[in-house]
């Protein structure tokens, strides 16, 4: 008895996340630059997303690249 | 823990481990100021009229002059370290310029938001003085957080704790220090002067 309410509890869960991913899909799909149509809003769009995309590329690289030299630092001192 | 591995191979760390910490945490920040950045510039590419009608302009010669304090007390922390790392005199008086040079910017801010906010920009008048107060204020809140720090690190070079041997706090509060200075220009030039 306490399985299948169990099972009943869980099904009601799941049905309950689908249809919210059914009904919130339309806030999901709207797009990030609709509030305007300018070309500058768009060109500002994609290269912020460009940037925000190599920045952590960048800096994790740059910290790699330090740390490579400092170990080759290391190593000709030794 | 990397300096107690190290030590039990028998190496000194590559780095060491309060460097690598702040550097660390310095990407975090970047990535901080690289989100309201982009945010900043999608915002303002998508509004027709920036500044807005009706409006108060930004004072870009003021805050110009702001902009040479704050590079000025970031040469000030550099003087500071070298001082130390020497073994010359002259610590305290180098912090205690950079620390002065830091009040007196958040000074001008301070007053230069008053004045602003008197004009009738606030962070619910437009998207303007929103993204305005965001950029400027996080920084600013840097900018403090960074004062404090140094406060407590000219407190302890009055005490002579810092020798050129040993002075890691001094260098780890130079890297924030000079961070913070390095990012404002990029904020002026972005948020005064385009």
């Amino acid at each position: 008895m306490k399985e299948r309410f169990a099972t009943n509890v869980r099904m009601l869960l799941g049905w309950g996340v689908i249809w919210s991913i059914l009904t919130g899909a339309r806030v999901a799909a709207a797009c990030s630059v609709c509030f305007s149509a300018t070309d500058a809003a768009r060109e500002a769009y994609y290269s912020t997303t460009a940037f925000m995309i190599l920045l952590p590329i960048g800096l994790v690289a740059s910290i790699g690249v330090w740390l490579y030299r400092a170990s080759r630092r290391a190593d000709d001192t030794h | 823990m990397a300096s107690q591995g190290s030590a039990a191979l028998g190496r000194q760390p590559i780095v060491p481990s309060g460097v690598l910490g702040m550097v660390l945490f310095l990407a975090t920040e970047a990535m901080f100021f690289g989100g309201l950045i982009s945010a900043f510039v999608v915002l303002r590419a998508a509004t027709l009229d920036w500044p807005p009608l009706g409006q108060p302009r930004l004072p870009i010669g003021l805050t110009g002059i702001n902009t040479a304090i704050l590079l000025l007390s970031g040469y000030a922390m550099h003087r500071a370290v070298v001082c130390v790392r020497k073994g010359e005199a002259h610590l305290v008086a180098w912090l205690s310029g950079t620390a002065l040079l830091g009040c007196v910017f958040l000074g001008i801010q301070g007053y230069e938001w008053l004045e602003l906010i008197g004009f009738g920009l606030t962070t619910r008048s437009s998207l303007y003085g929103a993204t305005f107060y965001t950029l400027v204020g996080a920084h600013g809140l840097h900018v403090l957080a960074a004062l404090v720090v140094l406060l407590v690190v000219l407190a302890r070079g009055i005490q002579g704790r810092y020798t050129a041997a040993a002075h890691g706090e001094l260098e780890l509060c130079r890297m924030y220090w000079l961070f913070v200075v390095a990012v404002w220009p990029v904020l002026y030039v972005l948020v005064y002067l385009r």
